[in-house]
Order: structure tokens, then C-alpha cells, then sequence
């Protein structure tokens, strides 16, 4: 209900009548004629301001007597009296001013050109154009300085780093800001899920982001940019701004999309096919199968150990053997033997075609006096797995009237509601990708568990224990993968609202006071199921072995955000411009979850509901973390001749997280830029040139309830009440972190502004870091919130845009991003010199090490002679050496090549996305070779004879390396059952460094095919109409990461690196039209 | 001008009201809480990680592995954290709490709640000593010191038995937990005594070999007042519903795996004395008891599986048992040590509570006994052979001890894991991986004073 009111509080305040006042309308070209789309329109001494169109159109509503300023990139902008109102031409010339207007902290736009700091802005249509469920996911390349992740979890989240990570073991993510509006981006994934054990990857809350209400997102990557945004900002902030409605003619858009997407191959495993079920020879009195009379004739049969998940077992040469489904009455081969050969339908073939339908409507338009925009977006997607299913219903809506001459008020609101089935399951356990790519039985046909589960709808696994005399319908390890898709799926449903009111008074010329609440609020419901029958697995809140069981969450969230602002902008004299904001700011969060699951399995089958718990229900978990913070803010910006420009921030804050006694922190930011084209109006070919350069030092604080001690409530034992001690240590002696910052650039635009250049430098030191440290477990508690540790980060981030072509029909783009950044940890808590960030199966760890990079994988790592070679022990085996740094996370670099070309009425671009370096471990590899499924275990070895052939007779790995007394190794080691090359449980013959693969990519990332249709097309009442072809994800043109996507992984999050169960990528093609009436 | 009085009077209104510091207090867990909820908790948890942890059923041979032999073969890469951060965090700190509150809090019955929380705490130290050897205890336990030095585990041994010796004292008035809040002997201080005897007998025998006297006195004393029934074996009763049940359940039956079978080493062994314990302890395959090969990879579907009585839910988990006491006893005679009774008559009386505490009849028992095998006059070996031998099948489902006894009397001869030798067996555990980055200066030290990390240093008191 609560959703209503506000909704409505919203709609009334957006959509109520409006007054009257100037507008005017006109055409932006440059001096050729041709239209320029995307010019800024600015009321001369207010942020009021508008773009034009495609076709260079724009209308604006302006104060009576006011002047507008027109600027484009790249030409010299124009001042126009516009007293009179009416429709204007305007024409540009290619200039050497450059007058760029560009929305940076707190919603206030500034000229470019002013900004002593690296921003960097891309419009809507390159969110929009190809369609991603995440908005995140379409930065990829775009930006700068920032690295994105996608994982490929079906609705997942994207990890989002800007600059690196600052924060050893906070929050790293950025801040989402949407038009003024602060919007979590949570991640709220259980502690399972995060080191790799079990559970779903719920996504990240800034998909919720409609891509295509998106006009234009501003990145402010610097301290100097996001200080204004307090603690918050320290991460970088994504400032987001919505379409409006414009004055004039009101407009319908249309757009309507469908993507088609399979998985790219290359990012699957290959299989061996020659050897089937089964760990070695041990088995029966064959060696390979089990001794079972199947058929009843009293002989006993050649029987599948169905019950192992490996495939080191017997030659799939066709020999007649009782198979998992001769065990199962309703099977056409029930007690049939059947040839023993490599499955015609292997995993590949589980997945399915992933379809997309994005649709959008939206009305806009307005008077001299008011705008609006309303806009409805249905997206509806399923993935590449069966029962996954995706639906985002967006609502969308904003408007500002001219209440008086002086009072503007205004508001939008934005309600998301998003349903979701069967998310897919990440990391080890329970996901069907760890089944398919670390324990699987190459003989097992996927069509025929999917035909036997459609026929009987039980789960006939073909893990079952039948062969070992057991019932048929109980699986060892592994469900029919059919049964996990359709019976224990999980779904969720999230609702979300988030909006804003203002009022905005001009209380003199220059100056205006803002008065803004806005909210973003939204409640979730998760739900998880097992049915019965199920393999046990971990479940439910008390985290047991289940086999059936219902458990759900329910999360509300809410945040509400309170400004006060005064906005003053004039000139103090002829030359002196002041560009200065004060304001105050009440923020308080609100986070409550609460979760509860049955224990025990189901009594009535089927049946999810809490009270269907077998054992008596688990006592829930609940938490609530409430947060206030106050801010007061100022910031000026001083402007000399239009070619000097200083800005000055301050802000402070008061935290009701902090200890009571040291809650507040002041922190600053100031910068400054010099127009230096200006000095140089000789150099001709230099249009537009700017140094540029910033300091900041920015606070961040704690979490809720991280400075008071409680105890944790445990499950009563019979009448017995439990207590315990949390594992963490609270700390009331915590004082806020700091992150200190410095940046310079250089921005050029040359050669007839072909060529721009941007270029940042930065170094960037967050101290005292706030964080929960390990400690020895001998001191009671596991770990303990301390102040301590130092991480820098350095970096250069180049932006260049090159126009190869410019002519009046055919136009060429060429926009380059690259960044590198060097990170490292500087120092750690007391003597700590490592502190591990996770810790996960295959025994590695992710870590902070004292002067290494944040994100080290550690383990066993090769022996080296002092030559640099790998030691082969006598069997040959690598010798190897433990707690080794055997890893980095940090990739050298990212970039991103986006190619533009319209030729008349058609657009063709392109991204290449590349990252060089990172490392990542994978066990997918440590236990898929281990149980011999990739086609590289059992195909031919150097020699040319079969790998799994006995070592004397030829067979066997022959890893390169020197005995111990430095001689080339010649011992092949054995490979014909799991304890040998490729065993995972003896590192030190096989070292974890085996399966760590460097995580580079190039990428051919999105391309789209744009066809601007003929006016004429749809009829008069159509004025634009565009037809795209999309892809994304089109081809890795090269990774070295073996069957696996290098981005893949368990989710967003400070621990990076590891994969395990990882999903392969979608290949996605699509068609859109887009209409404008 | 009015509006600009108005606006910064709004101004100066909100920011001098300060953030409310109340919402930073977690409004859903406790800060206070009762002392006797921290140590049902604790007790708990002792027997948890004494009950579930299944490298000792490997160790002693009692199990044998299926299909990923690696624990079996001596790894110990994920159990060496296991005891360390259960005992300490789980078990020491939830005591020590709980021990502050009684303190504080005073009363008629805090004398023999503090015994009993004393008795705990010797019984976690004695665990972590008997595991690793050196461990931190001095300085353990303080938050405001991460690196806590470890201390010399016989000067800790030492000051376990002066404090056991004070907790049995100070459990001579009062009348301990409530019913309700104690899990294990439903607040009878009578059988708490018992119990701590038991202990104190147990850590004396430890010593039998590096500090006889010392073993002999604090023996005599402890003989007489430990668990002599099965009535009073110091152990958790089990509920049938999880959370609550036996850690053997939820490994065996409700994780839905088969990851265990018997050990041939100890079921040849039962199977040459025609034990009448085999089918409390295992089901038959192909109507034989037969043991898969201890420390390779096997066929579930060739051995004997563990048995049903074993995977019950609510099955006892005990940590001390009468069988155990009797013996000590038998060891402390045949040493020579003043306790009542002789060594025969404690064998016999151990293998007899043994069999009864698995169901066995008096019949069993006589049958059993009547063996020339069985019957300690003669029965082959020296007194250590026989007892280690008997000792060891009755630790079963005590298998700490049972791994102990070896380590202790080095009978009865292990099988020897394929690839390996008889000295690689481990005789301790190796410190937690992350003690060498959370206090590496203090583990370095402990690591040299007992001559190195490594699985096959002995704990100070196996020096035979």
C-alpha cells in the first residue's frame, strides 16, 4: 500500500496543470546546413537546459527575457536573445571554443570545458541500442578507467570497479545516482554463494535502471568529481540522467526488440570420447563395471558404475553393457543392455535458445510551462537454460511545471516490478555447470534424461544407486539436471519504486533554492525449493544437508534522502564568473531482511510452504540496519575569462554508524582547469586544449551495527536456550577511513576537431581502512573491526576520438578507451602481511598481500631449479612448493575500439572490448581433467600413443620440466585413472598453479546495424523511424582461458579470479524498430 | 530578506539535531544474555567437533574411504583448521563468557557452575594440547592481544591438572545448571564429578610415561571417583530432529552420501575375535563383515557399511565412557599405580561395559570373555598389546581416544596406506594454515620448541 500513496504523491506533484511562460523552438546545423544532433541548449544563467534531436530539433522553455546559449563539441557556441520567443536556425561554426555541457555531482550541470576532473559521458543509445538485462553489462568497453565484469549468471550481477579496488574489505562498487536520486546497488548475495559453496547470484539492484529511460550517463571517476556525494562517492559515481519531455509537440516513441542468443562453444567444454564412467580400474571383476544379474537370467551383468561421476573408466567401444537406464522400469531399455559409446547428446546441448523481448512506449511533450514524459517498458527474456525466466515491468514518469515566474516544481518516479524463475545456480555445489564441466560421465546421453524426466517426471538420475543395489530413483551425487531446472527452481520478485519531488525558487537573478525529496525503496521476496527426491545439499537457514525443503527471504529496503540546496551562478564582474552551490543533506537507510526456511524436508511433497517442515521450524534470521547520515556541503566554482577555472568542495558529515563519540568527518576536494587554446589562438590546427588537474580527500564510514557487541541466538537444544558469541569483534574506537586522491589530465581537440585526446593521471591512497581483520581464533573470536591497511592505486586512463571521415553523406567514428591501473597494497593490520579476501575449494585463496596487487591467488605453485625450470619428481609428477603466489586478479590493462560509420540514412558500429592480463583459478579444470572429461585426457599423447595407456606401454603426460638433478625429464607421469597427471587431491605432485589461466580477452563486444528510415514510410504522422540490427557477444576473437569464458565467475564482489561451475557466454543477435509519431 | 531568515532558520534547525545514535544498536540480537545459555552452547559444541570428526575414525583404521581416499592418506589441507577454531572459538570462548556473567552475577549455585565450566575448559585445552602440541593458553582468549604466544604444552598439562583438581572441589556445594539447561547429566552434580575424575584419570595415564610420579599420584586420586557405569558416561544425548542429532547422522545419512565403509584393519581384527560388537558397528556384505582397504579408493558396493545403530539420529554421543575408565585403570595397574582393583579385572570390566554400552548381553560378555583370544591371562602380547587392543575396539565411536591409545601404547599394529611407511602415520595434527599470517612470530617459536610442524612430531607425552 505503501507503494500506492507515494506513487500518487508522485504523479500528483509531476503531473498537475501548469502556467505560462517563453518557449521557443529551432534547428541547430552547423554551417553546411547539416543538422547537429545532440547540441546543448542552456538558459543563459540557469541550469535549465535541453539537447536537440536527431534531426537537430529543440525546444525549450525559458524565463521571460531570458538569452540562450547553443554549444555543440567541436564549435564555437552562439548567444541568441530570444525576448521575443518564437522558432530559431541556428547555425554554428567550427570553433576553437569548445562548450560541452555535461551533469556532473548533485545533478548540476557545468560546462565541460570548466571541470578541473575526468568525467566521461555516453548517451542513452549506447545502453539502448543493444539490449543486456543489465544495464552495467553495457558499459563494458565504453568507459575509461573502468573495468567491468559480467559473470554470465542468468539475471546476475556485473562487478562494476572504477580506478581499482580501494577498499580492502568494504564496498568497492560505485554509486548509482539517477536524475538527483541515490540508487542502491546492493549486492546482497549469501556468504555461500560469495566463497563458492552454493546459492543464486540475485543480481545487483541497479538493473532495476531502464535503459531505455536513459538520456545520458555522466562517470565521475575521481575523488575530486564524486566529494560533493560524501562517503559515498569515494567509489566513483554513475550519474544518470532520464529523458524529459520537451516542449512543443507531444511525441509517441515506440520501440520494440527481440534478441535470440546461444552459447558461444568456445566457452564450453570439449569432451574426451573414448573413455567412460568410472574412476580407474577397481571396479568389479572387470576392473570397470560392477557385477549385477540386471535381466534376472542368473548371470551376472555388465553393469555402469552409475554411482561415480568420472569418466576414467572402461573404453567406449560399443560393448554391450546395462547402462543407468536399464534400471528404470519406465525405460524402453529397462533391463537392456545397450552399446557402450560416447552420448550423440552431450551437455552442449542442454542449453537452449535464450529469447529477448524488449518493448517501450513512451509519451512526452509540453508547453512554455510544463514537460512530461510517461513511459512503460516490458522486458521479458529467457536464458540459456530450460524454466529460466525474466520480466521487468518499468513505469516510468517525470514532469516539471512553471508554477509561477519564479517557482519551478517537478518530480518523477520510476516503479520497477521484476519477476524471476530460475535463476541458475553458481559455484560449487548443486549447479548443473559443476556437474557438466567437473564430474560427468561422457557416456550419458542429456536427451534421454530430459526424455525420461518429461515421460515420468521423477527425478531419474543417471547417478542413481541401483547398480549398487539401491533404489533406482535415488541419486548419489547428481540430479537428473531436467528435475533441478523443473522442480527445484528457485524464483523472486522484486518491486521498486524510486522517485523524487522538487521545488525549485529562483529567489534573485542567479540564485535558486532547491528543495528535493526523493526515495528509492523496494521490497524483494525470494523463494528456494527442493523437491523430494532431491540429492541432500545445503539448504535452508540451517545451512544442512536437505534433500527437500522450502526456504524463503523477504527484504525490504528503503532510503530516503532529504536537500536542501542554494544554487547561485553569475558573473561577479565582466570576467569573474561564480558557479556555487550550499546544501544540506539527510540521508537514512533502512535494510531489513528476514529469512526462514523448513527444516528436515517436506511432509507433504511438493508442497512449499514453511508449515509443510518436516521438523519443527528453525528459528529465522532476522536483521535490521538503520543508518542517518547529515551532510552540509559547499561548493565554488570560479571562472576567469572563460580560460581559468577553480573549484573549491567541502563537505562534513555526521554518521550514526561511527562510534558516538567521532561520527563526524570534513572532507575536500579542489580543482582546477586551464583553457590554455585560448593563449594560443596562432596554432590553427588546435582547436580546443585544457590542462586540467585535482585533489580530494574523501571520508568513508561503517556499516550499521558494527560498534556495539551482541550476542548470536542459536537453535535451542530440547529445552535448552543457546547463546554464542559472534565470530567478529565489534570496535568502538573506530574512526572514519580516507581515501586522498590526485589527478591531472590534458584534453585536446585537433586537425578540424578530428582528433580529440583526453588524458587522465592519477594516484589515489585510501588509508585507515575500516574492516573486519582475521585474527587467530586462539583470541576467541575469528576476526576483529579494526582502522588499519593502505591501498593505492595509480593509474593513466587515454580517451581518443578520431573522425577518419566527415563529409556530408559518409561519416566515420573512431572512439578508443584505454586505462591501466596499478594497484597495491601498501600496508596491513600489525605484523599482518596477508589478509585473505576468500578462501575457496581446490585450496586457494584470494588475497591482500603486503606490496603485491589487492587480489593475489595463492597456492601450491610450481618447484623451479635455479634455472627457472620446473622440477619433475622421479614419477613425473611437478614438484611443488605451498602458499605461493601463483595468481593476480588485476588485469594490465582494459581498452575498448568503438567504430561508428553512417553512411546517409545508415549507422554501422562496432565495440572491440578488451582486457590484457588478470589471472583466474579455475577449478572446473582442477576437477574436470581430474575426472577426465576434457578431450585432451584422453586423446594421444606426445608420442602419438593413447594417453590413458599404461606408462610402459607408451602412454602416459610427459610434463615439461628437469629431474632434480637437472636433467630434462623423460618419465611420462601416468594418466590412465584419476590419481595420476590430473589428480586434484595431491598438490604436492600436482600444484594448484595447474589450472590458473591468464584471463586476457579481445572481444568483438556489441555491433549494431541502424537503418534510419524514409519519413515518408509509415505515413505522415510517423517523424522518425529507425530499424536496428543487433549483436552482443558476437565472437572472442581470442582468450587463452581453456572452455570457459574469462569473465565468468560467482558474481560481483571484492573476491574475483575463481571459477568454478561458470556458466558459458551468450551469443545474442536481435532485431529492434524503433518509431517516433 | 523574510525568506532568508526562513531558509537558514530551516537550516540551522535540522543540523543541529544530531543523527539518532540509537539506530546504530542491532535490534534483533541480544546483549545481554544468560551465563548458562553460553555454556549449554559451549558443551554442545565440544561434543559436536568430538563426535564429527571423522579423520579420527580414519586415523585409528576404524573406516576405510570409497571413493576419495585423500583424508585416509593422511591430508590434512581442510581438518587442520577444524579443532583449532571449534575449540577456541566455539567451545573456550562461549565458557569464558559464560564464566564472567557467574561471576559476576554470584549465587549460591555459582561454586559448582564454576566447576563445571572449569571442568570444560581443561577438557578443551587437554583436546587442543593432545592435537597440536603447543598451543596458546596463557594468553589466549584476550581480544586486545592477536598474537598470543604459545605455551609449553606439558607446563599447560601441568596447570590442567591443578585446575581440574580445583573444579571437582568446587563441585562439592551447589547444585549446578538446570535441568533444562544441562544437555548432559540434567544438572546431577553427582555424575559432573564422576566425569571430571574421569578426565583427570585420563590426563594422568597421559603422562604415565614422561612424569610417572606425577601419573601415579594424580591417578590414585582420580581412581575412585571416576565413571565406573555406563550410566555415567560423560555424553550428549542426541535428539532425533537436526539441528540436534549426532554428527555420525548427518555425515552418514543425511548428506545422502557413501563416503565411508569399514577399515579392514579393524574388522579383521573383530572378525578374528569374533567380537559380538560387529553388527553394532557395521552391516555384513554378502553376509561377511568385510573391511575395504584402508587408504585406498573403494567400492562401496565390496564392504561392510557402518551399521544402522550408528546412523541413528539420537544415537549417544559419548566423549568419556565407563569402558574407557576401566581401561585407564587397567593400564594405571599394570603399571603399577595405587588404584584399586587388578589389571585383569579392569580389562574384563572394560570389555564387558563395552559390550553392554552396544547392546550386547551378559551373555555376549561371558561368551566373549571365555575366548582365549579375549581373556586377559591369555590373550597374546604384553599388558600394553592387550589393553591398546581392547581399549581400541571399545573407543569406536570414541575414536579421539582410539587414535590416541595407538599414539599412547602404539599397539595395535595400523595397516600401512599404500605408497607410505608405518612412520607416516601422523602422531598430531598441523597447525591451522592461517596461524602463519595471523600470528606468525608466536607459531614460529612453538613450531621450533617442538620440533617442527610436521605430521609426525609427537606430542610430549608419546615418548615411547
Amino acid at each position: 500500500m505503501n507503494y500506492i500513496k507515494k506513487t500518487m504523491l508522485l504523479c500528483i506533484m509531476g503531473l498537475a496543470t501548469a502556467f505560462a511562460q517563453e518557449t521557443i523552438s529551432g534547428v541547430v546545423t552547423d554551417d553546411q546546413g547539416v543538422a547537429l544532433p545532440g547540441a546543448t541548449i542552456l538558459e543563459v544563467g540557469t541550469n535549465n537546459g535541453v539537447t536537440t534531436d536527431f534531426d537537430g530539433n529543440f525546444t525549450i522553455t525559458v524565463g521571460s527575457g531570458a538569452s540562450i546559449e547553443v554549444s555543440f563539441v567541436g564549435y564555437a557556441s552562439s548567444v541568441l536573445d530570444v525576448s521575443q520567443g518564437g522558432s530559431f536556425t541556428i547555425a554554428l561554426s567550427a570553433g576553437n571554443e569548445l562548450t560541452e555541457v555535461v551533469v556532473t555531482g548533485l545533478g548540476v550541470a557545468r560546462e565541460k570545458k570548466s571541470l578541473g576532473y575526468s568525467s566521461q559521458e555516453i548517451q542513452g543509445s549506447e545502453v539502448s541500442t543493444v539490449k543486456v538485462d543489465n544495464v552495467v553489462n553495457s558499459l563494458s568497453g565504453k568507459i575509461s578507467g573502468v573495468q567491468i565484469k559480467a559473470n554470465n549468471n542468468f539475471g546476475g550481477s556485473a562487478n562494476f570497479l572504477i580506478r581499482g579496488n580501494s577498499s580492502l574489505t568494504g564496498n568497492n562498487q560505485p554509486l548509482f545516482v539517477v536524475d538527483g536520486i541515490p540508487v542502491s546497488n546492493r549486492l546482497n548475495n549469501s556468504s555461500n554463494q560469495r566463497r563458492g559453496s552454493t546459492g543464486y547470484d540475485y543480481g545487483n539492484a541497479a538493473s532495476d535502471i531502464n535503459p531505455d529511460d536513459i538520456e545520458s550517463i555522466n562517470v565521475l571517476k575521481g575523488s575530486a568529481a564524486s566529494a560533493i556525494y560524501g562517503s559515498r562517492g569515494a567509489n566513483g559515481v554513475i550519474v544518470i540522467t532520464t529523458k524529459k519531455g520537451k516542449a512543443g509537440k507531444s511525441k509517441m516513441t515506440l520501440s520494440s526488440n527481440v534478441t535470440v542468443g546461444q552459447i558461444d562453444k568456445s566457452t564450453f567444454l570439449t569432451y574426451q570420447d573414448g573413455y567412460g564412467a568410472g574412476y580407474g580400474r577397481y571396479y568389479g571383476s572387470t576392473g570397470y563395471f560392477e557385477d549385477v544379474d540386471v535381466n534376472g537370467d542368473g548371470v551376472d551383468d555388465l553393469v555402469v558404475p552409475t554411482y561415480d561421476d568420472a569418466s576414467y573408466g572402461a573404453p567406449l567401444d560399443g560393448t554391450l553393457v546395462y547402462q543407468w537406464d536399464a534400471f528404470v522400469p519406465e525405460h524402453r531399455n529397462y533391463k537392456t543392455a545397450t552399446p557402450y559409446v560416447a552420448a550423440a547428446n552431450g551437455p552442449a546441448t542442454f542449453f537452449e535458445t535464450a529469447i529477448t523481448y524488449n518493448n517501450s512506449v513512451n509519451f512526452s511533450g509540453g508547453n512554455e510551462n510544463s514537460t512530461y514524459r510517461v513511459g512503460y517498458t516490458n522486458f521479458d527474456t529467457s536464458g540459456m537454460l530450460p524454466n529460466s525466466k525474466l520480466n521487468k515491468n518499468t513505469i516510468s514518469m517525470n514532469g516539471t511545471i512553471n508554477a509561477t515566474d519564479r517557482l519551478t516544481v517537478g518530480s518523477s518516479a520510476n516503479i520497477n516490478f521484476q519477476r524471476t524463475t530460475g535463476r541458475n545456480s553458481t559455484g560449487y555445489n548443486d549447479n548443473i555447470m559443476t556437474m557438466f564441466r567437473q564430474w560427468w560421465q561422457v557416456n550419458v546421453d542429456v536427451a534421454d534424461q530430459k526424455d525420461i524426466y518429461e515421460q515420468t517426471g521423477m527425478n531419474y538420475s543417471w547417478n542413481h544407486l541401483a547398480s549398487v543395489g539401491d533404489s533406482v530413483l535415488t541419486p548419489l551425487y547428481w540430479d537428473n539436471p531436467y528435475w533441478t531446472r523443473f522442480e527445484n527452481f528457485q524464483t523472486d520478485n522484486r518491486n521498486r519504486l524510486f522517485g523524487n519531488v522538487f521545488a525549485t525558487y529562483n529567489l534573485t537573478d542567479g540564485l535558486d533554492f532547491t528543495v528535493k525529496a526523493s526515495v528509492d525503496t523496494y521490497n524483494e521476496l525470494r523463494e528456494e525449493r527442493r523437491a523430494n527426491g532431491s540429492v541432500a545439499n545445503w539448504f535452508g537457514v540451517l545451512n544442512a544437508q536437505e534433500s527437500s525443503g522450502y526456504d524463503r527471504t523477504d527484504i525490504q529496503s528503503s532510503e530516503y534522502n532529504y536537500d536542501f540546496m542554494l544554487n547561485y551562478d553569475n558573473y561577479i564582474t565582466e570576467d569573474l564568473s561564480i558557479a556555487a552551490i550550499a546544501g544540506l543533506n539527510i540521508r537514512k537507510n533502512d535494510y531489513s531482511f528476514y529469512r526462514q526456511s523448513t527444516s528436515g524436508g517436506l511432509k507433504v511433497p511438493n508442497l512449499f510452504s514453511l508449515s509443510n517442515s518436516a521438523n519443527s521450524v528453525p528459528l529465522p534470521i532476522e536483521g535490521i540496519s538503520s543508518k542517518q547520515v547529515n551532510g552540509i556541503y559547499a561548493q565554488a566554482s570560479l571562472g576567469y575569462k572563460n580560460f581559468l577555472y577553480l573549484e573549491l568542495t567541502d563537505r562534513y558529515d555526521i554518521s550514526s554508524a561511527l562510534p558516538v563519540d567521532n561520527n563526524s568527518y570534513n572532507y575536500y576536494a579542489a580543482s582546477t582547469s586551464l583553457i590554455f587554446s585560448s593563449l594560443l589562438d596562432d596554432l590553427t590546427w588546435l582547436q580546443f586544449g585544457k590542462i586540467r588537474g585535482g585533489y580530494a580527500e574523501v571520508g568513508n564510514d561503517l556499516g550499521a551495527n558494527n560498534v556495539y557487541d551482541t550476542f548470536g541466538v542459536v537453535n535451542n537444544f530440547g529445552s535448552a536456550s543457546l547463546f554464542t558469541y559472534p565470530s567478529t569483534k565489534q570496535n568502538s574506537n573506530l574512526v572514519p577511513e580516507k581515501t586522498k586522491e590526485i589527478e591531472f589530465g590534458l584534453e585536446t581537440r585537433m586537425f578540424d576537431n578530428r582528433v580529440g585526446l583526453d588524458l587522465t593521471w592519477y594516484t589515489k591512497n585510501t588509508e585507515n581502512q575500516l574492516m573486519p581483520v582475521a585474527v587467530t581464533s586462539a583470541t576467541g573470536f575469528s576476526n576483529k573491526w579494526v582502522n588499519a591497511g593502505e591501498i593505492q592505486n595509480k593509474g593513466i586512463e587515454v580517451g581518443l576520438n578520431v573522425s577518419p571521415i566527415r563529409s556530408q553523406d559518409l561519416n566515420w567514428d573512431v572512439n578508443v578507451n584505454w586505462a591501466q591501473n596499478k594497484n597495491l597494497v601498501v600496508s596491513l593490520y600489525g605484523d599482518t602481511e596477508n589478509i585473505v579476501l576468500g578462501s575457496y575449494q581446490g585450496g586457494i585463496t584470494v588475497n591482500a598481500t603486503l606490496g603485491q596487487p589487492y587480489g593475489t591467488i595463492r597456492g601450491t605453485g610450481f618447484e623451479f631449479d635455479s634455472n627457472g625450470n620446473k622440477v619433475i619428481n622421479s614419477s613425473g609428477y611437478y614438484k611443488s612448493v605451498p602458499d605461493q603466489v601463483i595468481g593476480d586478479v588485476n588485469p594490465e590493462w582494459n581498452g575498448g575500439i568503438n567504430n561508428r560509420i553512417t553512411y546517409k540514412d545508415v549507422a554501422l558500429s562496432f565495440l572491440i572490448d578488451m582486457q590484457k592480463g588478470g589471472d583466474v583459478y579455475s577449478l572446473d579444470m582442477h576437477y574436470g581433467q581430474g575426472t577426465g572429461l576434457p578431450d585432451y585426457t584422453g586423446g594421444l599423447n606426445d608420442l602419438g600413443n593413447p594417453v590413458r595407456d599404461a606408462v610402459a606401454d607408451g602412454g602416459g603426460v610427459l610434463n615439461e620440466g628437469v629431474t632434480e638433478d637437472g636433467a630434462v625429464n623423460t618419465v611420462r607421469a601416468r594418466a590412465d585413472y584419476y590419481g595420476g597427471a590430473y589428480y586434484w587431491g595431491n598438490s604436492s605432485r600436482n600444484p594448484g598453479v595447474l589450472t590458473v589461466y591468464d584471463a586476457s580477452y579481445i572481444k568483438l563486444r556489441e555491433l549494431s546495424l541502424s537503418y534510419k528510415l524514409p519519413n515518408n514510410a509509415f505515413g505522415s504522422s510517423v517523424t522518425a523511424a529507425n530499424l536496428s540490427l543487433t549483436g552482443r557477444n558476437l565472437w572472442i576473437i581470442h582468450k587463452n582461458v581453456p572452455f570457459a569464458d574469462p569473465e565468468s565467475g560467482l558474481g560481483a564482489g571484492n573476491a574475483q579470479g575463481y571459477l568454478s561451475g561458470s556458466y558459458p557466454t551468450l551469443r545474442t543477435v536481435g532485431l529492434s524498430l524503433n518509431i517516433e509519431f | 530578506m523574510k525568506k532568508y531568515i526562513l531558509l537558514f532558520s530551516i537550516i540551522f534547525a535540522v543540523t543541529s539535531c544530531d543523527v539518532d545514535e540509537t539506530l546504530n544498536i542491532d535490534k534483533k540480537n541480544p546483549t545481554v544474555v544468560p551465563a548458562s545459555g553460553l555454556f549449554s552452547n559451549a558443551a554442545i559444541n565440544m561434543f559436536d567437533l568430538l563426535n564429527g570428526w571423522h579423520a579420527n575414525r580414519l586415523y585409528a583404521q576404524y573406516w576405510a574411504q570409497t571413493t576419495y581416499p585423500e583424508t585416509s592418506q593422511y591430508t590434512q589441507s581442510g581438518l587442520r583448521n577444524n579443532i583449532w577454531s571449534a575449540v577456541y572459538r566455539n567451545v573456550l570462548q562461549d565458557l569464558k563468557g559464560a564464566r564472567e556473567i557467574i561471576t559476576e552475577e554470584g549465587g549460591a549455585d555459582s561454586a559448582a557452575q564454576l566447576g563445571i565450566i572449569n571442568f570444560m575448559e581443561v577438557f578443551a585445552f587437554s583436546v587442543l594440547v593432545d592435537t597440536y602440541g603447543n598451543v596458546p593458553y596463557s594468553e589466549a582468549l584476550d581480544t586486545d592481544n592477536a598474537s598470543p604466544v604459545y605455551d609449553d604444552a606439558s607446563t599447560i598439562y601441568a596447570d590442567l591438572l591443578t585446575r581440574i583438581d580445583a573444579a571437582i572441589s568446587s563441585m562439592g556445594s551447589g547444585s549446578g545448571f538446570s535441568a533444562g539447561q544441562d544437555p548432559i547429566y540434567g544438572g546431577d552434580m553427582s555424575q559432573w564429578k564422576k566425569a571430571a575424575n574421569a578426565l583427570k584419570l585420563r590426563l594422568a595415564m597421559r603422562l604415565a610415561d614422561v612424569n610417572t610420579s606425577v601419573a601415579g599420584q594424580k591417578a590414585a586420586e582420580a581412581a575412585a571417583g571416576a565413571i565406573a557405569d555406563n550410566a555415567d558416561n560423560f555424553g550428549l544425548n542426541y535428539l532425533p530432529d537436526a539441528p540436534n542429532t549426532n554428527p555420525v547422522w548427518v555425515d552418514l545419512v543425511q548428506s545422502g552420501r557413501i563416503d565411508y565403509v569399514g577399515a579392514n584393519t579393524f574388522i579383521d581384527v573383530l572378525n578374528d575375535l569374533n567380537d559380538p560388537r560387529r553388527p553394532a558397528f557395521f552391516e555384513t556384505r554378502d553376509g561377511v563383515y568385510s573391511g575395504g582397504v584402508y587408504g585406498t579408493a573403494n567400492a562401496a558396493s565390496s564392504f561392510s557399511a557402518i551399521s544402522n545403530l550408528m546412523k541413528k539420529p539420537d544415537l549417544k554421543g559419548n566423549i568419556i565412557s565407563a569402558a574407557e575408565v576401566h581401561f585407564l585403570l587397567a593400564e594405571a595397574a599394570a603399571r603399577g599405580f595405587n588404584v584399586p582393583g587388578t589389571e585383569a579385572d579392569h580389562y574384563h570390566a572394560g570389555i564387558a561395559a563395552s559390550i553392554e554400552e552396544w547392546g550386547g548381553s551378559a551373555t555376549d560378555v561371558a561368551d566373549y570373555l571365555a575366548q582365549e583370544s579375549v581373556a586377559y591371562e591369555t590373550a597374546t602380547g604384553d599388558w600394553k598389546t592387550k589393553i591398546a587392543t581392547q581399549k581400541w575396539i571399545a573407543m569406536y565411536n570414541i575414536p579421539y581416544e582410539g587414535w590416541t591409545t595407538w599414539r599412547l601404547l602404539d599397539k595395535p599394529i595400523l595397516n600401512v596406506v599404500e605408497g607410505l611407511t608405518y612412520g607416516d602415520i601422523p602422531t598430531r595434527i598441523l597447525y591451522p594454515t592461517d596461524e602463519a599470517q595471523l600470528n606468525g612470530t608466536s607459531l614460529n617459536a612453538a613450531i621450533s620448541a617442538i620440533g617442527g610442524d610436521l605430521k609426525t612430531v609427537k606430542i610430549f607425552w608419546d615418548v615411547n
